[in-house]
């Protein structure tokens, strides 16, 4: 008895003394580079994108092309996620510097007490439409009172379609989400709903038309959804504080990135799509459209490329209190920050 | 009796049980000193407190909706696997066609299948049952299969020299022989069901255990992600031990320490 | 068991000794079972013997047992007369009638080496088994059948008992038992005591001579065991190694019946045990 007792406490240790060590060379890995400016090899930066490589992100393809990057001093290694949640977490985590995100998912993200900042606009309006079926009986947000309506699991996009409906003068209560995952494209085409919420009009939108689907786009801030800014720069607080001097020099390479690809979008798209994740294949006819579109959404006009108007991150803040998809009032000015 | 059992479960399980209570403290103890951010691994504490605050959504509404999920798609997969299973055993031609499709049935990703799926189910209860099953049957069949094809000889002879015609062998000696192996692909297949219905809840949907875990991630709300997984694991262990339960109950009799070294 | 070896025709026979009996029927030789160059080899293409042309009979009422070494074929001739196994050459006869397996199935009770007790079903569930197979009467009928073979047997009582609570003396008995409320007039019996200890052996020596007397089947019975062979039967049959090349040898057991277990101390047991190994040791060499 005596015997077996010990065994046991010697294997419980084991196994703790296992765990620990686990979990202390997971947390060992923060990216920690010197500091200095002088510093002759140059300083590696990760950025995680939002999805697969699309039209959107040629201006970073761009800039490691053309030797912005190194310009600058910076190395960029330009990743993917698993999944379009992760690049959030793992800038929090200190696993990435930098990532892709919007602006919505920032302000609910420190909502849960996440350390993230947006440091840059690179889209600076919805892409996400309301996506209906051409020349069907849907025409406005009212019009999808009792009909079904596809979503991609985001609760963000349930808000949105309820707020616009109830806009339009529609009553939200009898429209049917179904969280469709990402599986829009089919949601809509075989039929199975009416609408779509979380297709991008660059993307979705496109795919739908051109397989003899046409879809017709209902822009959420024509119906009581403020404007935000689709696409955000994200980095985490620490990595803020550590990284500032980089940080800067990466808007600069992008910024001239992002003026190359407005100035030369066919060679912007060629050099994007030698980056095409093999998973992934792009379709170039649907990247050029993509781009045409996308362009004027990312431009600043007066202001520097990236900026972010404190009065646009108030209207989000205050929607999504009203909306309940933040549950307690934040600081909004510690959200953001113009490098 | 209770003393007696009280007294068993001790013996057998005080060892996991202490080792589990280690890991949980652990884990405690890991996030509070920050090695790991609470929002990609929340303690164990605040994952209880969501099981608690949110327990009208968890339990009221997405919990009962995935176990219907769950116990229709398993329901129709024992009936259907068990008749295939027998159906194959009883004549080779039907084993020689099916038996190739239906591995190749489990080996597709249902990734593939989901827009299939959609486009025949649409985003009723029906599609998660079909994926349940298509995740759930294949134990079943495999189980029954096997089991009627063990050994058994001696007896299927003894009982040919009474007179027995094909069908009398299958009903007293072959079905009976194949209890335990049809069993233990029950198990397997009570398991598979509580995945299958997750991912179906995946493929679209509007509640459910699975559904919510992944409207949860997307909101950033690992504690309640955590939550609903948690549900999810426990409902598999649950079902899993009624069965094994069932399955000592209706074995109990035949004495099933001689059980495994049957007279060829 | 008495066999009438004569025919009787008229109202009497008389006896040397002054005795006269009155006849009322006439009795036949009725041979139950009798195999007629019976021969059966395995395998395709090249095929191995494994006894050929075997010939021997039974009559009604008989019990005779078959000895050989292992292996030698004595099982596989067991399943052939019971209908499982189609000969390769020969005639099989039953009740002097030419039959196929498929007319031997079900008609002649075979009692395999194992017990082969269900062990999902009790004793009486067991029991059943023939007559849920092959259902000649009612349940009612077969359920008091089975009692009171179970009483005579020794085994009142377990009515209700799983087959792995019972010791292997039971077993055996209750297999037994299944196979005579088969109902068949022939029973084959596959070394139905081999896998029991000597005593227990002893005592189901005892036993089946006990119940002889009040059984009229016929019995052919496969066993190892020489005294087993000379007390219980009335012929033997001596199956060789070779039995691809040998015919069978036959062996009358001279012994009177009623047998009594304690036979096997008796002189002339000896003298027949004795005559028997020799015979065994002149047709097999080793």
């Amino acid at each position: 008895m005596i015997v077996t007792q010990n065994k046991s406490r010697i294997v419980i240790s084991l196994l703790l003394l296992c765990v620990f060590l686990t979990l202390g060379g997971c947390s060992g890995n923060s990216n920690s580079n010197s500091n200095t400016e002088t510093n002759p090899s140059p300083h590696k930066l990760t950025l995680m994108l939002d999805w697969y490589p699309n039209a959107v992100h040629s201006l970073f393809y761009v800039a490691q092309n053309k030797g912005y990057f190194a310009e600058q001093g910076l190395e960029v290694d330009i990743r993917m996620p698993a999944d379009g949640n992760d690049g959030l977490k793992l800038v929090a985590a200190d696993q990435v510097d930098l990532a892709l995100s919007y602006q919505p998912q920032v302000l609910m993200a420190r909502g849960e007490n996440i350390p993230v900042k947006s440091i840059a606009a690179i889209v600076r309006h919805p892409l996400n439409h309301l996506l209906v079926p051409s020349g069907e009986s849907v025409h406005s947000p009212k019009d999808l009172a009792g009909k079904r309506i596809g979503y991609s699991s985001i609760p963000l996009y349930e808000a949105m379609v309820q707020t616009m409906i109830q806009n339009d003068g529609g009553d939200p209560k009898t429209a049917n989400l179904i969280d469709v995952g990402f599986d829009l494209i089919p949601a809509l085409s075989t039929g199975k709903v009416d609408a779509i919420m979380g297709g991008f009009i660059n993307h979705e939108a496109l795919i739908l038309a051109k397989e003899g689907h046409p879809v017709t786009s209902i822009n959420p801030t024509d119906y009581g959804v403020p404007d935000y800014y689709e696409l955000v720069l994200v980095a985490s607080e620490q990595g803020m504080k550590q990284n500032d001097v980089y940080l800067k020099k990466f808007m600069t390479a992008i910024t001239k990135g992002q003026q190359y690809v407005q100035t030369h979008p066919e060679e912007a798209l060629s050099i994007l799509l030698k980056h095409e994740d093999a998973t992934s294949p792009l379709d170039q006819e649907i990247e050029k459209q993509s781009l045409q579109i996308l362009l004027p959404l990312m431009d600043a006009g007066d202001q520097a490329f990236g900026y972010q108007d404190p009065a646009s991150w108030n209207k989000v803040h205050q929607w999504l209190i009203d909306n309940g998809l933040l549950k307690t009032k934040l600081k909004v000015e510690e959200a953001f920050m113009n490098l | 009796m209770i003393r007696t059992l009280f007294k068993r479960w001790r013996r057998d399980y005080a060892l996991s049980s202490l080792i589990l209570l280690f890991l949980l403290v652990g884990w405690e103890m890991v996030v509070r000193m920050e090695w790991i951010p609470s929002f990609i691994l929340p303690p164990p504490t605040s994952i209880g407190k969501a099981l608690i605050d949110d327990r009208k959504l968890l339990w009221g509404q997405h919990l009962p909706a995935t176990l219907l999920e769950v116990l229709a798609g398993f329901s129709l997969s024992v009936v259907l696997g068990s008749l295939l299973g027998i159906g194959m055993h009883m004549s080779r031609r039907l084993e020689k066609a099916m038996y190739p499709f239906i591995i190749t049935s489990q080996t597709i990703p249902l990734i593939a299948l989901s827009p299939v799926f959609i486009f025949w189910f649409g985003y009723s209860l029906a599609g998660k049952v079909a994926v349940v099953f298509l995740t759930a049957f294949f134990p079943i069949v495999v189980g029954s299969f096997d089991g009627l094809r063990k050994g058994a000889d001696g007896y299927s002879e003894l009982l040919l020299t009474m007179g027995a015609s094909r069908w009398q062998l299958l009903k007293k000696i072959q079905i009976p022989m194949a209890l335990p192996s049809f069993f233990s692909g029950l198990k397997l297949s009570i398991v598979y069901s509580v995945i299958g219905a997750t991912i179906g809840e995946w493929l679209g949907g509007s509640k459910g255990l699975g559904y919510f875990s992944r409207r949860m991630a997307g909101n950033l709300q690992s504690d309640d992600m955590f939550a609903a997984v948690f549900l999810l694991s426990a409902m598999g262990l649950v079902l899993f031990i009624i069965l094994s339960l069932i399955e000592k109950i209706l074995l109990r009799k035949r004495g099933s320490s001689r059980y495994d070294s049957y007279p060829k | 068991m008495h066999l009438m070896q004569t025919r009787i025709s008229g109202p009497f026979i008389s006896f040397g000794n002054g005795w006269v009996l009155f006849v009322l029927k006439e009795v036949r030789i009725i041979k139950m079972i009798s195999l007629q160059a019976l021969s059966y080899s395995v395998g395709t293409g090249h095929q191995t013997s494994v006894f050929s042309d075997l010939s021997l009979s039974i009559s009604q009422g008989e019990f005779v047992c078959i000895v050989g070494p292992s292996g030698c074929g004595k099982s596989t001739l067991f399943k052939i007369i019971a209908g499982l196994l189609e000969p390769s050459k020969g005639e099989v006869m039953l009740k002097a009638q030419a039959s196929s397996t498929h007319t031997r199935l079900g008609n002649i009770a075979y009692m395999p080496q194992q017990d082969l007790l269900l062990p999902w079903r009790t004793v009486i569930d067991n029991c059943l088994l023939p007559w849920e197979v092959n259902q000649v009467r009612s349940k009612a009928e077969a359920i008091t059948g089975i009692r009171e073979m179970l009483e005579q047997f020794g085994l009142a009582g377990i009515e209700q008992a799983y087959p792995h609570e019972l010791s292997g003396g039971m077993k055996q008995r209750v297999a037994f038992l299944r196979t005579v409320v088969t109902g068949a007039e022939l029973l084959l019996l596959d070394e139905p005591f081999g896998a029991l200890d000597t005593l227990t052996k002893r005592e189901m020596h005892k036993w089946l001579i006990e119940l002889w007397k009040g059984l009229n089947q016929t019995v052919l019975m496969i066993t190892h065991d020489l005294e087993e062979a000379l007390l219980l039967s009335d012929r033997i049959y001596l199956m060789s190694s070779h039995s691809a090349t040998t015919p069978l040898q036959e062996f009358k057991v001279d012994l009177p019946r009623p047998r009594h277990h304690t036979m096997n101390y008796q002189p002339r047991f000896l003298e027949l045990r004795e005559d028997l190994e020799q015979k065994i040791h002149d047709t097999h060499s080793f």
